[in-house]
């Protein structure tokens, strides 16, 4: 079947519903009207394991990082390389485990990053080469979670109190000045909440011992998960 | 060179890996080895510590003795083989679970085979103290139990004997002085006869010769005395005939008494002679290490000394690592997952064909059919033309040929459709890279072993925070320095503080110092920190 379709139309195609934490889309084989028959097969395998993922269709690979527009925000698609990627909620990881466990293999691995509309100047409609500084620079820092973010403020005040009781009891413990603690990094991730990455599944057509691929091969590509990501300052409890 | 071949493939298989898998990967060979190594210690030193431990201590003979250790050896190298075999990938709290319980195992094993071991190399002190210890408690039981016992009907019989003696000797006393008596009145009567007074041991008489009246009276005392001397005689010889059987088997009852005393002394002292069981040697052990602080301390390190030894195999397990041989491993595994899942699909595919195959069938028939009818439409067409040619031909002869427009026509388009679809075959159409572009990624097994959850991503610490726990692990380092240096006595709350210190000092090392941490590291500082500005006055009060 000669390849109709790019990815990232697919993917702009594609509206996921805002999930996070164990609710993935709900995929079909058949939504990007491609009911190709080893797509199918490898869903239902999926399916078995108890992990929902979904048939995209056929598309051509391509190297580095490619920024495309969407109807809200824009897209940036990339092969997996960076360690940065590997930032996975608790839920998706454990049913790409799962997934794993069950002998599902995947040659290649590629992630979509939505990013705000102005981020990157994206002349090409059908998508453009982009260099990965300016990627990275648009995906922005993985946002911490809100229970850790929790956590450690929860720990400074306690340290702080630990301090002030110290500073009453021992005036010469005063030296240690217990300032108000704010975790920038959290303030830095919130700008990035709400945005969610998807994670695709590659499968090149042929075989290639070499495990050796090149851009322009075809390929079936896969949903495997997507989330989005959460607001660090907003304690899960409170969500 | 045989032994040597046999033991170069032995250790590796101890050590969990498969030779065939270890070829591959022969550059972890010695690695593999060591853990072999490592199985073997705790099955080799378990087999001597149940031997010695069956055969000491609970005294079997030493074959079946022997037997046991072999047989418990067995158990720990399988058990240990099983650890080293375990799947590298396993999630940690699998990982616990088998640590877990093989830790159990060994202190178990250490907690009963210490003590036989220790009672093994303390044999000697632990004899002579066991025997110290029958020698008390058989005098113990003699004065509680025995000497009671007899005491009384002993000391009666002899109270008895001593009563009749007396009396037998009062009665010869009686005899004598009779007898004594007798011999001075006839001396003072022959003193009288022959006129003699006051001298040569003669009382005062008469001093004239011959049987006076002075002599009368000498004669009537000396027959007086000689009646008395018979009559006291008398009463002995009676007295000794009534008293001597009675003596005689007081003296034998005596005897008895004495003899049945001796008797119960010597069961006693054989029971306890007998009485080297374990118990008793656990007993005079605990004696010794009462007794003397080096036992004790033997004990304990020995003890310490048989876990960790067990707990080779866990260790070199924990410790050591094989990368290469565990890809190996791994990519063995995905391979025949990949092959079961290879040939499920093909199974599938062979159900398309077949199913395809049918359809083609069907297709081909119908084309046939099709085709068939196109014939026959197109010789009804062909038959048409040619009618309608002759007409035109008829009626324009003199037109000139036809070009071959329609003919360039039905050509081009297929040719621009196949230069269209090669391009798009390429990805030009699709704006990919260039055709020859190399694709670098993870596979997804690399992306989800490589994966980290956003849960646990690390978080920056509170300033506060850090400087609470860094001043609390310099507390208590301060304290573990000042109390082992200054303090020896209070060596117990120095290895507290020295503890807390080094786990302080680990907790630094991976919040790469008290600066990033995931939640349990955030929580971990803030208890760290608290403990660590409270222990030390906590452990100063306890030392005042």
């Amino acid at each position: 079947m000669k390849p109709t379709t790019t990815v990232p139309e697919m993917a702009a195609r594609y509206q996921p519903e805002p999930t996070y934490a164990g609710q993935p889309a709900a995929w079909s084989a058949h939504r990007a009207g491609a009911p190709d028959r080893a797509g199918a097969r490898l869903v239902a395998r999926a399916s078995q394991a108890g992990v929902s993922i979904g048939y995209l269709g056929t598309a051509p690979l391509f190297s580095g990082t490619r920024a495309y527009t969407g109807p809200r925000t824009d897209w940036l698609v990339s092969p997996v390389t960076s360690p940065a990627d590997v930032v996975i909620p608790g839920q998706q990881r454990a049913q790409m485990q799962l997934l794993d466990q069950a002998g599902v293999d995947f040659p290649l691995v590629y992630i979509a990053h939505e990013i705000r509309k102005g981020q990157l100047d994206i002349g090409q409609p059908g998508g453009q080469l982009v260099e990965a500084r300016a990627a990275a620079r648009a995906v922005g820092p993985v946002p911490l979670h809100p229970d850790t973010v929790a956590a450690a403020e929860q720990a400074g005040r306690g340290a702080q109190l630990l301090i002030r009781v110290l500073a009453k009891a021992l005036p010469v413990a005063g030296f240690m000045v217990a300032a108000p603690f704010v975790l920038a990094g959290a303030a830095v991730g919130a700008l990035v909440a709400g945005l969610d990455p998807v994670v695709f599944g590659v499968v090149p057509a042929g075989s290639s011992r070499a495990r050796q691929w090149t851009a322009g091969q075809d390929a079936a590509w896969y949903v495997l998960a997507q989330w989005d990501w959460p607001d660090p300052l907003e304690p899960t409890s409170r969500r | 060179m045989i032994a040597r071949s046999w033991l170069r493939s032995l250790l590796p298989r101890l050590g969990g890996a498969q030779p065939a898998l270890l070829s591959m990967a022969q550059v972890d060979g010695p690695e593999m080895s060591a853990r072999g190594l490592a199985a073997m210690i705790p099955a080799i030193f378990a087999c001597f510590a149940a031997t010695v431990a069956f055969r000491y201590a609970y005294l079997l003979p030493l074959a079946a003795a022997a037997s046991i250790g072999v047989g418990w050896g067995l158990i720990i190298l399988m058990f240990d083989v099983a650890l080293m075999s375990a799947a590298p990938g396993r999630s940690r709290a699998a990982q616990a679970l088998t640590y877990g319980a093989r830790g159990a195992v060994s202190l178990l094993a250490a907690l009963t085979f210490a003590g036989p071991l220790v009672l093994f190399m303390f044999g000697q002190d632990i004899g002579f103290q066991l025997k110290a210890d029958q020698q008390a408690e058989l005098a113990a039981y003699n004065r509680q139990h025995i000497v009671p016992l007899y005491a009384a009907p002993l000391s009666t019989a002899t109270a008895a004997i001593t009563a009749g003696q007396q009396q037998l000797a009062a009665a010869a006393a009686l005899v004598a002085t009779w007898t004594a008596t007798v011999g001075t009145d006839q001396v003072q009567a022959t003193c009288e006869a022959g006129g003699v007074s006051g001298e040569a041991g003669c009382q005062h008489g008469s001093g004239r010769i011959g049987h006076g009246p002075v002599y009368a009276v000498r004669l009537a005392e000396l027959a007086n005395a000689r009646a008395s001397l018979t009559a006291v005689r008398a009463r002995a010889a009676a007295l000794s005939a009534t008293l001597t059987p009675q003596l005689r088997a007081l003296r034998a009852k005596v005897a008895g008494l004495q003899a049945a005393e001796q008797a119960s002394y010597q069961n006693a002292r054989a029971r306890y002679d007998r009485d080297s069981g374990l118990i008793a040697r656990a007993r005079a052990l605990a004696e010794l290490e009462r007794g003397d602080s080096l036992v004790s301390r033997a004990v304990e390190l020995l003890t310490l000394l048989i876990i960790t030894i067990d707990l080779t195999a866990v260790l070199s397990r924990i410790s050591s690592h094989a990368p290469s041989y565990e890809r190996v491993l791994q990519a063995e595994r995905r391979k025949i997952l990949l092959c079961s899942a290879m040939a499920e699909e093909d199974a599938a595919d062979r159900h398309d064909r077949q199913r395809a195959d049918r359809e083609a069938d069907t297709e081909i028939h119908q084309a046939e059919a099709d085709a068939r009818v196109d014939i026959a439409l197109a010789e009804i067409q062909a038959r048409a033309a040619a009618a309608m040619a002759r007409t035109r031909g008829h009626r324009d002869e003199a037109a000139g040929p036809d070009d071959a427009r329609p003919d360039a026509t039905r050509d081009a388009r297929p040719r621009a459709y196949r230069a269209r679809a090669e391009k798009s075959y390429r990805g030009q159409d699709a704006g990919a890279g260039a055709p020859a572009e190399p694709v670098h990624s993870m596979t997804f097994a690399e992306y989800v072993r490589t994966s980290r959850p956003h849960e646990r991503l690390a978080a920056p610490m509170a300033p506060a925070l850090t400087a609470a726990a860094w001043t609390g692990l310099g507390l208590t380092t301060a304290l573990a320095a000042g109390l082992a240096t200054m303090a020896p006595r209070l060596a117990g709350p120095a290895w507290i503080a020295a503890a807390f210190a080094a786990a302080m000092a680990g907790l630094a090392l991976s919040t790469r110092g008290f600066l990033r941490g995931p939640v349990w590291a955030q929580r971990a500082a803030l208890a760290a920190a608290v403990a660590g500005l409270v222990l030390p006055p906590l452990i100063l009060l306890h030392a005042i």
